[in-house]
């Protein structure tokens, strides 16, 4: 094909190629990083917490009334409260935790083990025996908690603590963690490690979202409590409308907050949904808008060369042959805005990566991005060069 | 000239419907998307106390573990908040000429049983300097003077939904609010005070508002108060009970100063580098020196409270405004090219290059401003829409700056657009064109 | 070389229909150059269409170098066009944004030469028509002569067997038109069969034959001075050639 008299013949043009090179550019630029956005977006939100999400509720109260500050009323009313709970139609399991799936954080603390160098963060919940029924995750490993392990007495040494498969791995390698001793920062406080739960990810200010000790305690004291609550599939809403009531009618002193998981999840991931939603439209928009652009551009280039079309036929060129020649002249434009882009993209990457996020861009996006608008140019060239080829070789003979 | 020029535009516009409403709808659809992002970003970004917010200073010390940093993978890391002790000694400084400590807490309001139950609120607990540094805007009364930090005096700000609530409105200073079992004085009432940020508290990120109810910060002690805030800690208090959590190296604490000028923040500076080398003598402060005093925009950029997302969004939005603004030049070229033959007649009747380039530039800034006018209206109904997406989304609008910005944008998207077009056209000699037609 | 036997071309619309030629029949031997002048409106550019494979026509015949080209398909008629014929236009039609060296590498690229067998034919027919100081040049740059010279050039690199020209000196001062003609007498006399339609005279005269289109047909063929007197340019017309 002809490439250096349409090169040379399009010198001619520069500033109108000029302004579609740069529109294809930042187009490209534009929608890869987009993409990468909404990928990177993505990925958090098909991060498994390994809990069953859509069937977890939880309601927490603060006390008002005096007679809170009784511990041993307390103690007997959170019993009471479990009963009501699971006294509701489909309610599957409910454990005390401070532990809220997909809150964002939650507590944490540091500690140290033998075999392991130095100290290392993670999240620490303390919890009742039926945590794991509730949150939906099984003990692959070792053993669950039991009613013995929670400690009557706090300052008990009989201590145990079930921890992710993440940070097992993490601090033990493929050794057996089952047995192993974990201790605070200080080195005291032993907890040694009674079972191991798969699944856990929780996200956190810090990168420990799969690092968990669960300790059995009680999660609740004098200034309330927070009970999660499992149901069975799609019992969630008629459950959410029962526990304020019921749990009223066991002492009224009290202000509830209820929320199901799902919500949280939902508020955690606004922003994610925010930028899906918004880039997915401006992608969308773009490369409607860059089509339409390149429509109008190639339109014109033929209107403007009826003349020269005509010659180009009379001296012997096929219709392929004009069709061809647009579609070159084209896939040329196109080209060279790609290459454009291609540092566009990946400098709209760097800016926006060492002010903003950190989300490195992928060859694989730069690829697809030039291959889907190499398509849409072409696509969009196709009218104008259609209609191009319909021009009779006969305007050659009319004059002017 | 400028109203003749207008009317030829309005002409040349009306004679094409279709071709005018595309670059009208093509600056619109820019225009919207823009301005859409670049409010959001506005709403967060903005200075919240312009000419003031670069004299506020937010303190931080590096008190953590000697064996690790505050992120352990970041050896420059320091703790995002101050313990209580440090706090306590670094304002015994008369450097500042205001500071405050403040934390938030949630209590009970016990309403007269008539008008409700009790309900849980934050509150959040500071120092009478709190007010004035924030510029917090009172309806009834004010902030409570240093007297009543001193005592502390019972005394109370609420905001205005709370004085509806409680008061039904009226002028509450003077009358009482029961938290927990303790009555408390009104002392002031806010008038609306709606930041999209609660930018005194960087920890918090972007969400949560300001509080309804505030309080002395000296009833921490007495009361035991409970943070409702982060707490960090990295070793355990020495003995049980709240002094011992005072006494800790715990960081729970936000540390505000005021220092107005280059001086005094030179000074406090280095007051708090001299505490901290003297407190390292006592057997504190294990890890190298390294104290932050750092102003209101650098914090809450170094916080992130602001989603990168929502920069990332404005970014794109108006790169995609060049994107519409490009693709109208071949548009244009189009039109003006099929009018040579109109302007080689008023070139021939005497119209000068510049008119003619001034004509197009004319025609492309009516299109500008009706693309912009009605993308910013359409703007306003995806800003509603963003707006129940995003956590505290009821704090965005558009205000008078960014319909300024936006109208302008819309100008600037009908020059790009216009003038590489006006100038092909205006170089048209009008000789050549009367003699082929 | 070239033999039309009851031609007849109908331009429709859906109002009017226009017989543009009406049972044209013409024969040109190989080596001829033919001139062929008529009024405005006679239908001599219609014929040149239908001559040139440019236009289709509605009933007759047409055998162009022993094939017969009444029923060709697009791509067929563009090969012929391609290969067999060549064409000088009163305006030139060079492509503007091309220079000289590309103009008439034009045809050469649809025909699929090899490049450098195309540039050895670009290179001698613009030694020939005496431009080969000029490849790098836009037509901008060139005066209508040159131009024209360009075309030409563009002609003879495709070495045809027929070269079709439409008033090659319509747009041209009298000094240029006479080199311009005096190069297509020297190409005719290589061999090559040329059909000239024109107003002019003067390059009427170069020709060994002159035929007269007149309402679609072709008329006088043996008396062509007899026609050419009725084919003398008004004094307006001759205004706008000059």
């Amino acid at each position: 094909m002809p490439f250096g008299p349409i090169i040379r013949a399009m010198r001619h043009n520069r500033m109108r190629f000029a302004f579609i090179i740069l529109e294809i550019a930042i187009t490209l630029a534009i929608v890869t990083n987009a993409v990468n956005m909404i990928l990177d977006e993505r990925t958090k939100m098909l991060q498994k917490s390994g809990f069953d999400d859509d069937n977890l509720v939880s309601i927490a109260y603060q006390p008002f009334a005096p007679e809170f500050k009784d511990e041993s009323y307390v103690e007997a009313l959170v019993q009471k409260d479990m009963r009501a709970i699971h006294s509701i139609p489909g309610v599957k399991a409910a454990a005390t935790t401070y532990f809220l799936p997909w809150q964002g954080g939650g507590s944490s603390g540091v500690w140290k083990t033998d075999g392991f160098n130095g100290k290392f963060q993670a999240q620490r919940y303390s919890a009742s025996g039926e945590i794991f029924q509730t949150i939906g995750v099984k003990v692959t490993q070792g053993r669950a908690f039991v009613e013995t392990d929670t400690p009557a007495n706090p300052n008990d040494t009989t201590r145990v603590t079930i921890i992710s498969r993440a940070l097992a791995k993490k601090l033990w390698g493929n050794a057996n963690p089952i047995g192993r001793v974990i201790t605070n920062g200080e080195g005291a406080a032993p907890r040694t490690v009674i079972g191991i739960i798969d699944d856990f990810y929780n996200p956190y200010a810090w990168n420990i979202g799969e690092f968990v000790l669960f300790t059995p305690g009680r999660a609740y004291d004098s200034s309330g409590a927070v009970f999660l609550i499992r149901t069975e599939p799609g019992a969630v809403k008629s459950v959410l409308s029962q526990l304020e009531p019921r749990l009223l009618a066991v002492n009224p002193g009290r202000v509830f907050r209820v929320q199901t998981i799902a919500d949280l999840k939902d508020r955690y991931f606004s922003g994610g949904k925010l930028v899906i939603g918004a880039m997915t439209a401006i992608i969308i928009i773009l490369v409607f808008i860059t089509a339409l652009g390149i429509m109008g551009i190639s339109s014109l280039a033929v209107a403007e060369r009826t003349k020269q079309i005509g010659t180009r036929r009379a001296l012997g060129a096929t219709r392929a042959d004009i069709l061809k020649h647009f579609l070159l002249e084209n896939w040329l434009v196109t080209t060279a805005g790609l290459i454009l882009g291609v540092i566009g993209a990946y400098g709209l990457n760097v800016l926006l990566v060492s002010k903003l996020s950190d989300v490195k861009m992928q060859w694989e996006l730069v690829a697809g991005g030039m291959v889907l608008l190499w398509i849409n140019g072409l696509a969009s060239t196709v009218p104008a060069a259609m209609r191009a080829t319909l021009v009779p070789p006969s305007i050659a003979t009319r004059s002017v | 000239m400028l109203f003749y020029q207008l009317k030829i535009a309005f002409t040349s516009l009306r004679r094409n419907p279709v071709i005018t409403s595309l670059l009208i709808g093509g600056i619109a659809l820019g225009i919207c998307v823009s301005t859409t992002f670049i409010a959001l970003r506005h709403v967060f970004e903005k200075d919240p106390l312009p000419g003031k917010s670069n004299t506020l200073f937010y303190v931080r010390l590096d008190n953590w573990d000697p064996q690790r940093a505050y992120v352990a993978e970041d050896p420059k890391s320091l703790p995002t908040m101050v313990t209580y002790r440090d706090m306590r000694e670094l304002m015994k400084s008369n450097i500042p000429t205001r500071q405050t400590a403040t934390f938030r807490t949630r209590y009970f309001v016990h309403p007269d049983p008539k008008i409700g139950r009790p309900y849980a609120e934050d509150v959040r607990v500071v120092f009478a300097d709190f007010f004035a540094m924030f510029n917090v805007p009172f309806q009834y009364g004010g902030g409570w003077d240093k007297t009543a930090d001193a005592k502390p005096e019972q005394v109370i700000v609420i905001d205005q939904n709370t004085n509806q609530k409680l008061f039904g409105g009226a002028n509450s200073v003077g009358r009482t609010v029961r938290l927990e079992d303790r009555n408390y004085k009104v002392v002031g009432v806010l008038a609306p005070w709606n930041p999209p940020l609660r930018f005194y508290d960087p920890t918090q990120g972007l969400g949560p508002k300001v509080e309804p109810i505030y309080m002395p910060f000296n009833f921490t002690p007495i009361l035991e108060i409970q943070t409702f805030g982060n707490s960090d800690g990295w070793k355990g208090n020495d003995g049980n009970g709240y002094q011992a959590f005072l006494n800790s190296d715990t960081c729970w604490l936000e540390y505000w100063v005021e220092l107005p000028t280059a001086e005094k923040q030179q000074a406090f500076r280095q007051y708090v580098n001299n505490y901290v080398i003297d407190q390292k003598r006592h057997g504190r402060f294990g890890r190298p020196l390294h104290t932050e005093v750092t102003s209101m925009p650098d914090v809450t950029k170094e916080f992130g409270i602001v989603p990168p997302q929502i920069r990332s969004l404005a970014i794109v939005s108006v790169l995609f405004l060049i994107v519409c603004s490009l693709n109208l030049i071949g548009l244009l070229l189009g039109k003006f090219i099929a009018r040579i033959p109109e302007i080689s007649v008023r070139r021939a009747l005497g119209a000068s290059r510049l008119q003619v380039f001034w004509q197009h530039i004319v025609e492309c800034e009516v299109v500008g401003i009706a693309g912009g006018l009605i993308g910013l209206s359409i703007s306003v109904g995806l800003l509603k829409i963003v707006a129940k997406v995003i956590p505290n989304g009821d704090v965005v609008h558009l205000d008078a700056e960014m319909i300024a910005v936006s109208i302008f944008l819309s100008l600037v998207a009908g020059l790009l657009a216009g003038i590489y077009p006006a100038w092909r056209v205006c170089s048209i000699p009008p000789a050549m064109q009367l003699k082929v037609q | 070389m070239l033999e039309m036997t009851h031609i007849k071309k109908i331009y429709r619309t859906i109002s009017i229909e226009t017989h543009a030629l009406e049972d044209l029949s013409l024969s040109v031997k190989d080596g001829e150059f033919v001139s062929v002048t008529g009024p405005s409106g006679s239908g001599k550019t219609t014929f040149l269409n239908v001559a040139g494979l440019l236009d289709t026509f509605d009933s007759g015949s047409y055998i162009l170098d022993g094939k017969d080209v009444s029923r060709l398909s697009d791509r067929e008629m563009s090969q012929i066009r391609n290969r067999t014929i060549g064409f000088v236009f009163q305006s030139f039609n060079l492509i503007p944004d091309l220079n000289v060296f590309d103009n008439v590498d034009v045809p050469l690229r649809y025909r699929g030469l090899p490049a450098s067998e195309r540039k050895a034919r670009i290179e001698n027919a613009l030694s020939m028509v005496g431009l080969s100081a000029r490849v790098r040049h836009l037509p901008s740059q060139l005066s209508g002569g040159q131009q024209q010279r360009v075309a030409i050039a563009r002609v003879l690199a495709g070495d045809p067997k027929l070269i079709l020209a439409d008033e090659p000196t319509g747009n041209l001062d009298s000094a240029m038109s006479r080199e311009i003609m005096d190069l297509l007498g020297k190409i005719n006399d290589n061999g090559t069969t040329i059909v000239m339609v024109t107003h002019n005279a003067e390059c009427s005269e170069r020709a060994h034959r002159q035929l007269h289109v007149f309402d679609g047909r072709i008329a006088d063929v043996d008396r062509p001075r007899v026609v050419l007197g009725s084919a003398v340019p008004t004094p307006g017309l001759a205004a706008t050639l000059n």
